[in-house]
């Protein structure tokens, strides 16, 4: 553990934690897989520079899926070639595994980027060479390996893709979801430490969209692998991220866990996004004609508390009648969730609060919104 | 049967049938075979990486890194200068001025070797032009995965690039095989040997039109043979 490290703390850390920090956690596998610090990219133009990411900081914790979603030109692609510094920063910097990557030369980056493997929006496979061939490209490249030990890291890669029979075709023969499966076995055959997905399922159909992401689910969960993923549609990190960040004309404006975002979005650019992916964009009613004298309440509440019944329980305890107005009861990623937007007549002051005390207690949260 | 008649007792037919220069004409197509051949060879040996470093160091390759740009601008510039010089002299016009090149690289100017030299000068450029823009063509995202799994210029080049575009490098092979064909041809003029001299000495200077004719054809049937077996090959080799 060297001094860096501990310098690199935040100051606020208790010294508990810090003796903790350098009593457990070990150098050579600190928990943070990569992060980016006080990420600047600007590019040079004809009207200027323009900031294409500013002051971004992420960190994402190894055997994590981490999704950033924005709209085109937010960044995205920019941030994450920063990741593997396929794009150098202008300014910031980039670790993994605790190892700063962003001041290192073009032939030790190549090294670095040798095991971080990367997915594409087309694919970009060697039309030329069969799938068997492009899975071994990545291997070729790092060398050292004996025919028979690429021939067995090959056949594990496409058989955890499920493409062993199809090794001997060309790419051409194959479908996007088959010809993504090939990009994402070259991606695994060096066995990388990360995983970066770019648009991964953007020119695909939904069904292939589906079936590659639980794959690509799978993979994180049965290898422990960390994947990075970059999308423009929200479903996409509904299925399969745990933390997201939101970028906005280069600037994170919003992380954390997924469900937390997903339910309490703070910022217009993730409302947005999150009003138009198609299980929150259904239109909900007006509020009812009296809505003057009507309040509107938000109501959210997850994890187990959604198989119980909060909201009866709670309105009956007060002789309240609400009107739900809308409203979502599902599942983002595997935990279940309900948000229900409330019409409550105008009661007094005191009796709502003690309505949302008594849902609080029962495990929801409660908002007003008007 | 009396068709053939008509055709042996046509005076054209039956002296084309029967003079005596088959010999000659048989020695002509083997020195333009030869010379094709050859130059051909040293063509694809120079413009393949003549053509690989334009591409490298043309514009859409260049680095982010100032100092390196600056080094692939100058390399682009001399090496494109040099391309374009080349190309801009008409062939005939090359062919004498390398005259005193050609006795540096082969001892003379004259005949079958003498030819080979101007012709490789000739069409290494336009070959490595044709490599650059096939190159150029490549999906850049090939490129930018290449580079994402950590491989070097030379392993990006190798393993990635000149595969990719294979078939299009045959097809570029075919194209400059029959330039060359044409190209030898002129060579005649100053004494290069092959179909060329001979349609030049007996055909155009001595008004011997039978031997114009049958050097013709057969350089039509060769640049149609070439044609058709490279296309079979660039078939062979497509996997798009």
């Amino acid at each position: 553990m060297s001094i860096r490290s501990i310098l690199m703390l935040p100051a606020s850390l208790a010294p508990a934690a810090l003796m903790q920090h350098c009593l457990f956690q070990r150098p050579a596998s600190p928990s943070q897989v990569i992060e980016a610090r006080n990420i600047d990219k600007i590019f040079p133009s004809h009207e200027g520079p323009v900031f294409a990411l500013h002051e971004v900081d992420l960190s994402v914790a190894r055997g994590e899926v981490f999704g950033i979603i924005g709209r085109s030109g937010a960044g995205k692609s920019t941030l994450l070639r920063i990741l593997n510094l396929l794009e150098r920063p202008t300014g910031g910097e980039v670790l993994l595994e605790g190892r700063v990557i962003s001041a290192l030369n073009e032939s030790q980056l190549r090294q670095v980027r040798q095991r971080i493997g990367m997915i594409f929006q087309h694919f970009n496979l060697l039309g030329s060479r069969t799938v068997y061939d492009n899975v071994r490209l990545p291997l070729r490249i790092a060398g050292g390996l004996s025919s028979r030990e690429e021939a067995e890291r090959i056949g594990a890669a496409l058989d955890l893709v499920g493409l062993t029979s199809l090794a001997r075709k060309y790419p051409r023969q194959l479908s996007g979801g088959q010809r993504q499966r090939v990009g994402i076995a070259r991606a695994l055959a060096n066995r990388p430490q990360l995983l970066l997905c770019d648009e991964a399922t953007s020119a695909l159909d939904p069904e292939t969209t589906q079936s590659i992401l639980s794959l690509l689910r799978d993979i994180n969960q049965r290898l422990k692998l960390t994947i990075v993923l970059i999308t423009h549609g929200m479903d996409v990190i509904r299925a399969i991220a745990d933390r997201v960040a939101v970028l906005d004309h280069g600037r994170i404006v919003e992380s954390g866990p997924l469900v937390d975002v997903f339910l309490n979005p703070t910022h217009a650019t993730t409302r947005a996004l999150l009003a138009e992916s198609a299980a929150n964009g259904q239109q909900g009613l007006d509020p009812p004609a009296a809505a003057t004298r009507e309040q509107l309440w938000r109501l959210t509440y997850r994890g187990a508390t959604v198989a119980t019944p909060v909201l009866t329980a709670a309105a009956r305890e007060h002789a309240l009648d609400v009107t739900i107005v809308q409203g979502s009861v599902g599942r983002i990623k595997d935990e279940p969730y309900a948000q229900l937007t409330l019409s409550i007549p105008d009661a007094d002051g005191q009796r709502l609060q003690q309505f949302c005390a008594s849902l609080a207690r029962r495990g929801a949260h409660c908002e007003r919104l008007s | 049967m009396s068709e053939l008649v008509i055709a042996a007792s046509d005076p054209l037919w039956s002296e084309i049938l029967t003079f005596e220069y088959w010999p000659e004409i048989g020695n002509g197509t083997l020195d333009t075979l030869v010379m094709t051949g050859v130059s051909l060879a040293f063509t694809v040996l120079i413009g393949l990486p003549l053509g690989v470093a334009l591409f490298l160091t043309g514009w859409t390759q260049r680095s982010q890194r100032p100092a390196l740009a600056r080094v692939q601008f100058w390399c682009y510039g001399v090496l494109s200068l040099l391309v374009n010089v080349l190309r801009s002299a008409p062939f005939l016009i090359l062919l004498i001025l390398l005259i005193p090149v050609t006795r540096v690289i082969v001892g003379t100017s004259l005949g079958v070797q003498g030819s080979i030299p101007p012709l490789v000068f000739a069409a290494a450029p336009f070959f490595a032009r044709l490599i650059e823009n096939l190159l150029r063509e490549v999906d850049r995202g090939v490129l930018e995965a290449c580079r994402s799994m950590g491989a070097t210029t030379r392993q990006t080049v190798l393993w990635a690039l000149l595969p990719e575009t294979l078939p299009g490098i045959l097809a570029a092979i075919i194209v400059t095989a029959v330039a060359l064909v044409g190209y030898s041809a002129m060579s005649g003029v100053i004494g290069g040997g092959g179909l060329g001299d001979l349609a030049v000495r007996y055909g155009y200077q001595r008004f011997n039109t039978p031997v114009m004719l049958v050097t013709v054809t057969i350089l039509v049937l060769l640049v149609q043979l070439i044609q058709v077996l490279g296309d079979r090959l660039v078939a062979r080799f497509s996997h798009r």
